[in-house]
């Protein structure tokens, strides 16, 4: 029968030779742990740009697209301010301008399939109205994903198409139109 | 004659990665989860520890990943100065951790490196971390000893608004101790004293991080980056 003999892990020690330094500290850590010590409400969040700072240099496609998101952001705030103040063409004009900025920002869909599947879905939401001008909701729905994905590029896909739902619940149509004839040839 | 010291003449010992989240009371639930995933990722993976609060497991005989309820951590003992493989485990073994445990943000990400270089005596290496001129040392008879300095250290805590580092730059001994138990005597006890300079870099967020604001290579490939670029500021080079 063979004999297993197992070593204890080697004993490492560093240079602390300090007079009673075994001796346990006078004040020691609560052992009750309160509620307070789980809550962090004064912390913010950290922006992408703090988290990744030399994305120019070694993620130039995550730069891109948060210079992209930004500017986007920026349109359809002017959209959506021009639409409440009743200036229609002023808010189209914002929403073309930002509309502009999504084959570009497709072209970061390396960051993730989520990030490609909202950039996408928002493309095509904005072709499918056909010239029509978006309405408050949509502009806003449309605003609240391009924040969310400014701030989560790396947005898991599951929650991406979360995401995409929501425009579609506020009538925009995320798909090429001719994927419906595909689908009813399929069907056939 | 010494010399100050750059990143490049130390050796890196170890590297870690450890994100923070608030309290994932789920653990009671699912540690076992985690573990078949990671299991199923890796197939040498070890069991050292399974308490309801604290799961840790060594893979390969050179990682250890361990999972809390606040927090987990993956540490690679021999890490490459590449850290391609402790990049490759580290996306997976965060990616496990926050989808088993439904995290949705994280309260902290810490990147840690420890660098050290052996020298022959302790004051060989007390020589050159004071050549870095980062400590100012008295000189001549104190306390009715003239004496020398030995194993000094130099820490610091640089903060910014989101991110910091803590930084140690230190001289010490290591001593290294197994005793065998007697009766076996293919194997002998191991008694051994290092004297090393270590460099320690601790980077840390101070703010919240959202789960899909996080790619765990980008952020390890861009903070290794920074910690190359700019050691040599606190290094005294």
């Amino acid at each position: 029968m063979a004999e297993v003999i197992r070593l204890d892990e080697p004993t490492i020690r560093y240079s602390t030779d300090a007079t009673a330094s075994d001796r346990v500290p006078v004040i020691g850590k609560p052992k009750i742990q309160t509620s307070i010590d789980d809550v962090h409400v004064s912390k913010r969040n950290i922006s992408t740009n703090e988290l990744y700072p030399l994305s120019f240099e070694l993620k130039p496609e995550l730069a891109t697209a948060l210079r992209l998101l930004e500017e986007g952001i920026q349109e359809m705030n002017v959209s959506v301010a021009m639409l409440e103040e009743g200036d229609l063409l002023s808010s189209d004009d914002a929403l073309q301008r930002f509309q502009a900025l999504l084959p570009e920002l497709f072209c970061c869909r390396d960051l993730g399939d989520g990030f490609g599947a909202i950039i996408n879905a928002v493309f095509h939401s904005l072709i499918n109205l056909q010239g029509s001008p978006a309405n408050n909701e949509q502009l806003r729905t449309l605003r609240n994903i391009m924040n969310r994905i400014s701030t989560e590029p790396f947005i898991e896909f599951e929650e991406a198409v979360a995401e995409i739902m929501l425009l579609e619940d506020v009538g925009l149509i995320t798909e090429p139109e001719h994927f419906k004839f595909v689908a009813d040839f399929l069907i056939e | 004659m010494t010399h100050s010291l750059d990143l490049a003449q130390l050796k890196l010992r170890q590297a870690a990665i450890e994100i923070r989240y608030d309290n994932a009371y789920t653990l009671w639930d699912r540690a076992g989860r985690i573990w078949s995933r990671a299991s199923s990722e890796w197939s040498n993976l070890k069991m050292i520890e399974a308490a309801p609060n604290i799961t840790k497991f060594i893979l390969n005989d050179r990682m250890e990943l361990q999972v809390k309820l606040d927090r987990a951590h993956l540490i690679d003992l021999k890490a490459s100065s590449s850290l391609k493989e402790f990049i490759e485990i580290a996306e997976i073994f965060v990616d496990i951790v926050a989808i088993s445990l439904d995290i949705s943000r994280f309260t902290r990400l810490g990147f840690r490196l420890t660098y050290y270089k052996n020298f022959p005596d302790k004051a060989s290496a007390a020589n050159v971390l004071l050549a870095c001129k980062k400590l100012v040392v008295p000189e001549g008879k104190h306390f009715n000893i003239q004496g020398k300095v030995l194993l000094p250290r130099y820490s610091l805590l640089w903060e910014g608004e989101s991110t910091a580092i803590q930084v140690t730059f230190a001289a010490q001994d290591r001593k290294i101790e197994l005793d065998i138990s007697p009766g076996i005597e293919e194997l002998e006890s191991v008694h051994m004293e290092k004297h090393e300079i270590v460099y320690d870099i601790d980077y840390y967020t101070l703010n919240h991080i959202s789960k899909g604001q996080l790619n765990v290579k980008d952020w390890i490939e861009q903070t290794y980056h920074l910690i190359k670029r700019d050691s040599r500021v606190f290094m005294g080079v």
